[in-house]
């Protein structure tokens, strides 16, 4: 199980908790897994490295281009081969920095505000994302969450072989991960709510009794409105901006 | 006793002279002879045959609207009720909050221009004539949705919206717990909160449109400024069931609680009201004839009616809907006043009897309404059933003063296809309230025990609320109080015409597929010489009932 959690998994009153799952890109953040890679591919050793690193990525990016529109797991098997090599201490050190330098300014105020009130209202924040978990980690303790999933890399002596171990964080297996998580912390899944951005991540809402669309794209859309989900918006400018200028402004930043 | 069409006049209403009691044939009672009648039954309408000797109450024609709008507003302004003039209260240091009535009125919205947009040219340029600046339009939507804004322009005008949006115009935000203030307690503890803009103003002017008596008055500014802290005491079953009727503010526990607090406010801010009164004049153009008497139907009315029926039937949901949303009403000013708040909204109130109320004889067993496309609550958005019970139970049952139309231990048919269907950016909070606390109980005082603190406080349907156009996480309850007065008072209630029975059972009524089939199930119990009275719908009418 790709669980990570810093508290004790049951407690004895653990009956009448309730959570909120988040997805994470695209829902709390407005960035995703490929400014990571970026992120990662651009700051490794020399810059003769660097740039053969986000040569070799951007020669994948067809690849990646198809597995998006087929798979969102298969996608995210292709996008974690680029780390192959690189040493964990490292990955964990850049994870890190991604977080304080980047992650962090992108979350959303409106959603930060959001998990606090959830917490307050007795909903256990939990992250499940297909983000890799040396960049969830930090993240989680920013936001003072005990308990989240994500991908996790198989490491062989020390380097990251480019594989990543089961169960894999998208599409199902989220649901699945989440009916886990409430069965051992004594939860109704019927009483926890999701959030989540994506077409893709509709096995995850369906597993929830309060599934909520966030900032969610055309299709997504579609099915809360014909589902009756509750559709809320965290983005800054909520149908606007300029989606080609805010990919290069991030690429820049990278 | 049956009238012989031959005897019953043509509405005119230079002959009515709008008096109480100088009306005519406002009251029908249905002969073998007679018409079918015009019911409303959400975005269609239905024209059926209604048993021999039911009971039509029909609204009264329109009143005249004045002549020059512009002129009556400079004319309220400058001689206020109980009030010194506006322009002689201001100088160029004052601090002063607009606050204007939101989109639940008119219904449907107004042709432009808009009422509001009419008194704010006025108003603001008063203020500006003397040289006040610091100058905020909130608009006051208490707990409801928060306007766009598309709407917004639309309502104020564009003068208004291009020099005060959105700095210093806005929708009123009942959980930015930063800009709340507390105003005290009444006599009865109720805490009375307001906008902190408001509450540190040295001059609040209120812009209402009374379309109904249970407008305006305290409840403009205690209501529409307030959160829920002070909405919890007079939208609650407890006092809503003591509410005799919403449209007889001297009989209603609502507006008693909404009077203590707008006192509380009053006696620390300086308050200038605006009331506005409309007339009846809800259908015009090519839908007039959905005001007038079907046995005075003309070929053309009747052409006109198929037209609209194969219009409504033939088009898709949503362009059916959007159709209606673009409908404006052509409605008239029928009167202004300003100044101290009771003082106004005592003449405001005669002025809207004046257009709506029609004197009827003794209660019936079984009363028809038929519940419309639009209500408060839905205007370009969808009527959902937890609406239609408010707009059937809750609005159309309180049309009366004095006793209700229908007997107690009577029977209600509502007329509307009741569709589980709801707007899920609109209402949110309606879709869990529907399904989940409805499914385990629809006892108001349960509901609101077991569930209502926790909408009330649920952060989603707050964010939605806040940063969204969601209705607030509460408001699906006070929609079910709503109807409270006429599920205590009422036996049964039949949803005519009902397509999916489920969603009547959820509501805890039954069933029916007609109105026929409805009349028939409401008559095995009360005996088939039970009375019937049908409250014809639209525009609007309020019974007297003796």
């Amino acid at each position: 199980m790709s669980v990570h959690r810093a508290k004790s998994a049951r407690s004895p009153r653990t009956q009448a908790r309730r959570a909120a799952f988040y997805d994470l890109d695209g829902t709390l953040v407005d960035l995703n897994l490929v400014h990571i890679t970026l992120f990662v591919l651009a700051n490794l050793g020399e810059w003769t490295n660097r740039l053969s690193y986000i040569a070799a990525f951007a020669a994948r990016a067809p690849r990646l281009y198809l597995a998006e529109q087929q798979d969102r797991r298969k996608l995210n098997i292709l996008m974690f081969e680029a780390f192959r090599g690189i040493s964990r201490d490292r990955l964990v050190e850049l994870g890190r920095e991604y977080c304080q330098r980047v992650l962090i300014d992108h979350l959303y105020p409106k959603g930060i505000e959001l998990i606090e009130a959830n917490r307050r209202a007795g909903l256990e924040p939990v992250l499940v994302t297909g983000s890799p978990d040396w960049v969830i980690a930090p993240l989680a303790e920013y936001l003072n969450i005990a308990d989240f999933s994500a991908n996790r890399m198989v490491f062989s002596r020390g380097r990251a072989t480019g594989r990543l171990r089961e169960p894999i964080m998208a599409t199902a297996e989220k649901a699945v991960w989440c009916e886990q998580y409430a069965a051992e912390h004594g939860m109704k899944l019927a009483e926890c709510w999701g959030y989540a951005d994506s077409q893709y991540d509709l096995p995850f809402l369906n597993a929830l009794g309060h599934p909520v669309a966030v900032n969610p794209d055309r299709r997504l859309r579609a099915t809360a409105m014909s589902r009756q989900w509750p559709i809320i918006h965290l983005e800054k400018n909520p149908g606007g901006g300029n989606v080609i200028a805010d990919n290069v402004r991030r690429l820049v930043e990278a | 006793m049956a009238r012989p069409e031959a005897k019953l006049k043509e509405l005119k209403s230079a002959d009515l002279k709008h008096e109480i009691g100088a009306r005519k044939d406002l009251i029908v009672t249905v002969n073998r002879r007679s018409e079918r009648r015009l019911i409303a039954y959400g975005d269609d309408f239905l024209f059926e045959k209604l048993p021999v000797g039911t009971r039509v109450v029909y609204p009264p024609p329109p009143l005249e609207q004045l002549a020059d709008p512009d002129q009556a507003i400079r004319y309220a302004l400058l001689h206020p009720e109980n009030a010194d003039p506006l322009f002689s209260q201001l100088n160029p240091n004052l601090r002063v909050t607009i606050a204007i009535d939101d989109i639940s009125l008119p219904l449907p919205p107004m042709r432009r221009p808009d009422i509001r947009e009419r008194l704010l040219n006025q108003v603001l340029q008063t203020l500006s004539d003397y040289g006040v600046d610091d100058v905020h339009l909130i608009v006051a939507t208490s707990l409801h949705r928060r306007m766009t804004e598309a709407e917004i322009r639309r309502m104020v005008g564009e003068k208004a919206f291009k020099q005060f949006w959105p700095d210093r115009l806005y929708n009123f935000d009942a959980e930015n717990r930063a800009e709340l203030a507390m105003m005290g307690k009444t006599d009865h503890g109720e805490e009375v909160w307001l906008s902190k803009r408001a509450a540190d103003s040295d001059l609040l002017i209120y812009l209402n449109i009374n379309l109904v008596p249970m407008d305006g008055g305290h409840k403009s500014v205690a209501v529409g400024l307030s959160p829920y802290a002070s909405l919890r005491h007079h939208h609650n079953p407890t006092t809503l069931r003591d509410s005799h009727s919403y449209m007889d503010p001297n009989h209603s526990a609502l507006h008693r609680s909404a009077d203590r607090m707008g006192r509380v406010i009053n006696s620390q801010l300086n308050v200038f009201t605006l009331e506005t009164a409309v007339n009846n004049n809800m259908y015009g153009g090519m839908l007039d004839f959905l005001h007038k008497n079907e046995d005075r139907f003309t070929d053309w009315d009747h052409v006109r009616l198929k037209g609209f029926q194969f219009t409504m039937r033939n088009l898709s949901d949503d362009l059916r809907r959007q159709m209606l949303r673009n409908y404006a009403a052509p409605y008239g000013m029928t009167g202004i006043w300003a100044g101290e708040t009771e003082a106004v909204h005592r003449k405001a109130l005669a002025k809207v009897f004046q257009q709506y109320a029609v004197p009827v004889k003794g209660q019936a067993d079984i009363l028809i309404v038929g519940v419309p496309f639009i209500c408060p609550y839905n205007v370009n958005s969808i009527m959902n059933p937890v609406l239609v019970q408010c707009t059937g139970l809750g609005y159309l049952f309180n049309m009366y003063r004095g006793k209700p139309l229908v007997r107690e231990g009577g029977t209600i048919i509502v007329t509307h296809p009741l569709r589980d269907e709801f707007h899920p950016e609109h209402h949110p909070s309606y879709i869990e309230f529907f399904h989940r606390c409805l499914a385990q109980t629809t006892d108001a005082i349960e509901l609101a025990d077991q569930f209502e603190h926790e909408f009330a406080r649920n952060p989603t349907y707050i964010h939605m609320y806040r940063y969204g156009n969601a209705y607030h996480g509460v408001h699906p309850f006070y929609m079910w109080y709503w109807g409270e007065p006429a599920r205590q008072h009422c036996a049964r209630v039949i949803a005519a015409g009902c397509e999916e029975p489920e969603v009547a059972a959820r509501l805890g009524w039954e069933a029916a597929d007609s109105l026929d089939e409805a009349i028939a199930m409401a008559t095995s119990e009360q005996g088939r010489s039970a009375s019937i009275t049908y409250l014809h719908l639209p525009p609007l009418v309020i019974a007297d009932v003796e």
